[in-house]
């Protein structure tokens, strides 16, 4: 059984690694050869994981060949628009100027009913009030609406709004964030000053505290 | 992860794998050629009834047998390697039982299984697919 829990531990990290290099995306974001590595890369790493009787080497070798598979692809992707076209394909506008593309439907395959569905998945399950509808490369579908049936914003009513940046994590799980006090130009004297205020002596008692680009501090105290 | 670093990150894999493809192939070539050359002397012993030197012979497969398993268990599927030992214990019974047809039928078997490693593991069309 300790044989089984060790060759577990080493294909995980094996796997976690091969997939930390791949880089970051969400699994409905991959692209399609990307999709083939994950599911490949998973069912390579459970074979001789159960079965002792395998090398370990039968499983590693293939993971590393599809990491440098992957890798070669991905920057022959990056490299040239040609060959992205070849490997991941192009993008298509299935609705152009509110105009249903029948030839486009037709060739990805693509119902009126998968695209009614995944219009409503957008949260426009009007069809009329779609300009252009375009599914893109991993398959999810881009939807932009007609002007004038988008969300309002603070432009269209000639408001004038401040810069809002990234609100940065002062204090996580109890733990300061020095690296992000340097960032706003503020250090620990500060931080605790402006706890002392909302009556939090030890900053090991806050779960969370973050500041946001107008200077104002969230925080919450853990339970 | 900038150009330079996934060249050489994608050249170092593959070389690894390449080199240690071409080591292991060797690796397997030469321990099953000493084995066999064994093996074919116990065989000629074996014909002969010459029944000590047949013994003394198969004892020295079985010291060589454990240095070269803990290389292959590393290498292959793990059946194979049980197939071999089966098949050294049987060979080294009958020989001490003097058992010459068994013998014999038991060294083509253990040679065959030898044998056959490195060519399964061989980098070729019939392999591949």
């Amino acid at each position: 059984m300790f044989i089984v829990f060790t060759r577990t531990l080493i294909l995980f990290a094996i796997v976690v690694v091969t997939m930390r290099v791949m880089g970051k995306r969400q699994i409905g974001e991959l692209q399609p050869f990307e999709l083939a590595v994950a599911i490949l890369i998973s069912d390579l790493a459970a074979v001789p994981m159960q079965n002792t009787g395998i090398p370990l080497l039968n499983g590693i070798i293939p993971i590393l060949t599809l990491l440098i598979g992957q890798m070669a692809l991905s920057f022959i992707s990056l490299k040239s628009i040609k060959a992205r076209g070849v490997i991941c394909g192009k993008p298509r506008i299935l609705i152009a100027n509110g105009k249903i593309q029948e030839d486009e439907l037709r060739k990805e395959m693509f119902t009126l009913s998968d695209l009614l569905e995944q219009l409503r998945i957008k949260n426009t399950p009007n069809i009329a009030d779609v300009e252009f509808a375009i599914l893109e490369t991993n398959g999810q579908l881009s939807v932009i609406p007609k002007s004038q049936k988008r969300a309002v914003n603070s432009e269209d009513l000639n408001i004038s709004t401040n810069y809002e940046g990234l609100p940065l994590d002062l204090i996580v799980d109890g733990n300061i964030n020095y690296t992000n006090l340097e960032k706003i130009h503020l250090d620990k004297a500060w931080l605790l000053d402006e706890l002392k205020k909302f009556g939090i002596d030890n900053p090991d008692i806050v779960l969370f505290a973050s500041i946001d680009s107008q200077g104002k501090l969230y925080w919450q105290n853990k339970g | 992860m900038n150009t330079l670093k996934i060249i050489i990150s994608i050249t170092t894999i593959g070389a690894f794998i390449f080199v240690s493809s071409f080591f292991t192939n060797r690796l397997l070539q030469n321990d099953a050629h000493i084995l066999e050359e064994k093996i074919n002397s116990v065989k000629i012993s074996t014909k002969n009834k010459n029944w000590e030197t047949a013994e003394t012979e198969i004892d020295s497969v079985l010291k060589k047998w454990p240095t070269v398993e803990s290389k292959w268990a590393l290498l292959l599927d793990h059946a194979e390697i049980d197939n071999i030992e089966e098949a050294l214990t049987k060979v080294s019974e009958y020989i001490e039982a003097k058992n010459t047809p068994l013998a014999l039928a038991e060294l083509a078997s253990l040679k065959n299984y030898i044998n056959h490693i490195p060519k399964k593991e061989s980098f070729n069309l019939k392999n591949i697919f």
